[in-house]
């Protein structure tokens, strides 16, 4: 009987989810136009923006442009299975749409509140969150691999040598591979500049690196605190191809699980 | 058997639709007062989520448990189904204690996530930009690692070498949230909504130290108009409502099973 019931609950799921035909899951709308907010999270100043989860939108009509119809003039806010359908929202005109809060949950915005909207359009507002890591700069911040620096020095803010010096980690931002690490050999009284020797540069390319800043825990482990780039140059070489990642995803140098069959 | 494969039916749709805040209705579709959240609380849904993997480093259950449920919370894959989430958590937390247990030995590893993922693309018949490869994957673990760095187990001087060799390995409770993760990518941004060949050419077909420019250029455009966005999702309802529904409910299963997450 319990069975049944899931049954039939995961059978009204799967029609809602996949066909969109819930309440504020609609992909048309008969007139009008439909909104969708998304939530991004970026650290401080920059670096690439991560899609963390759907979140409300809002939004108000500035005013018309020739030939609007509809009736709805606000909306929200509004937290829907897919797009949000705005029946009857003005359209063609001129909206004020923002995803989140404002100010409490953005800090930022990817698109722009104000825009043009037209029958039928998606809406999209993608709005940047808090993030965590603030961003450092680097000097040298352009390296010659032909005659690399033996240090390299960070600025930003937060470090802390209490049970260690901090950690600096080097990324390949194509591959993700990490091209080296070291710890840091000098850090200021405030916490705000670090020195560090170089890592070994004799396998890197022509590129711009990321480099992770990572205070050290009373259990040894890693708090990342900041993030930052260097230039290289005088090394070309092209993109090379992603590895194959083998059958069933067995990882290269471990012993391979079955990809179909249960795993015991 | 049969509430096994509900729950993981579940899963995979949540999974798929992950980002669209389906368990985030609250009982409606549309929040009319949307909660108060300070900032740097509850904003960022990563935050918690590291928190709560802190917690669970040394494998006690009881905080694994709550790093699971809280995955299930932030990343939108449950709130209200209480029931039908029960053994999917069962299974990743039996499998992350397992793993902890093993001293960090798991047959998970980015390789599975490029396996699982790619499935799912050829399951459904989402566009080629939402396959991946290594890289990808290596890429978004990098970018966690800002914000989620307490997943992955990161202590100095414990094999964190040039090659990063140790690091494809993956807990469980890792390698699920990685493949959650890279599947709302593969839907919503546009900067993971690329081939490699793709993600080449906008960085100038050959590496540069000036190369990153046009590809932000770009990314920058692309968020503003969405088109892969839409395309995905089109691609997906046609996908499913192409599917048996045996075969939907078979495919959390298989995907689940070539993560390497044991049962």
């Amino acid at each position: 009987m319990k069975n049944t019931k899931l049954v039939l609950f995961t059978t009204v799921f799967v029609c809602c989810a996949l066909f969109a035909s819930c309440s504020g899951g609609g992909s048309n709308v008969q007139s009008g136009f439909r909104v969708f907010g998304e939530k991004y999270v970026q650290v401080f100043g920059g670096g690439p923006p991560m899609f963390v989860a759907a979140t409300s939108i809002q939004g108000n009509r500035l005013f018309d442009y020739s030939g609007a119809t509809g009736s709805v003039s606000a909306f929200g806010p509004l937290l829907c299975l897919g797009p949000c359908p705005i029946e009857g929202g003005r359209a063609p005109a001129r909206w004020n749409i923002v995803a989140g809060t404002p100010g409490l949950e953005c800090i930022g915005y990817l698109t722009p509140n104000e825009r043009d909207v037209t029958l039928n359009s998606l809406q999209t507002s993608k709005c940047l969150t808090f993030g965590i890591v603030f961003p450092f700069t680097a000097a040298p911040s352009l390296v010659d691999l032909q005659a690399p620096p033996a240090t390299l020095v960070m600025t930003g803010e937060s470090l802390t040598t209490t049970y260690g010096m901090p950690y600096i980690e080097y990324r390949d931002p194509y591959t993700g591979n990490l091209i080296g690490a070291t710890s840091a050999t000098y850090v200021s009284a405030k916490g705000s500049v670090l020195e560090a020797a170089a890592p070994n540069l004799s396998s890197v390319y022509d590129g711009v690196y990321n480099v992770l800043i990572s205070n050290i825990r009373a259990d040894g482990s890693l708090e990342p605190v900041g993030s930052s780039t260097i230039s290289c140059t005088g090394r070309p070489y092209p993109y090379e191809p992603p590895p194959d990642p083998g059958p069933c995803g067995c990882p290269p140098d471990q012993p391979c699980m079955p990809c179909e069959n249960p795993i015991q | 058997m049969k509430k096994r494969y509900m729950s993981i039916g579940s899963l995979i749709l949540l999974a798929l639709l992950g980002g669209s805040a389906v368990w985030n209705m609250s009982g409606s579709a549309a929040h009319s007062s949307p909660r108060r959240v300070a900032p740097d609380e509850e904003s960022n849904p990563l935050v918690k989520i590291n928190q709560k993997a802190r917690a669970a480093k040394d494998g006690d259950e009881t905080a694994t448990r709550e790093l699971v449920d809280q995955m299930f919370l932030s990343l939108d894959l449950a709130q209200q189904f209480a029931e039908l989430d029960d053994s999917i958590k069962d299974r990743l937390v039996r499998a992350e204690l397992n793993h902890k247990k093993r001293n960090g030995n798991s047959s998970c590893s980015e390789q599975r996530v490029v396996h699982a993922v790619n499935l799912l693309a050829d399951r459904i018949g989402t566009p080629a930009y939402t396959r991946t490869n290594v890289f990808e994957v290596r890429r978004l673990r990098a970018n966690l690692l800002l914000y989620t760095s307490d997943l992955r187990e990161r202590r100095i001087n414990n094999g964190l070498r040039k090659g990063q060799k140790e690091d494809v390995m993956m807990s469980p409770l890792e390698t699920f949230f990685v493949a959650v993760t890279l599947i709302q990518q593969k839907r919503h941004n546009p900067e993971y909504q690329l081939t490699n060949d793709e993600w080449i050419a906008l960085h100038g077909g050959k590496r540069s130290a000036g190369g990153a420019r046009k590809f932000e250029e770009e990314i920058k455009q692309r968020h503003l108009n969405s088109a892969r966005t839409e395309e995905v999702r089109q691609a997906i309802q046609k996908g499913f409502a192409a599917m048996s529904p045996l075969d939907m409910l078979q495919l959390p299963e298989e995907l689940l099973n070539t993560l390497g997450i044991e049962r």
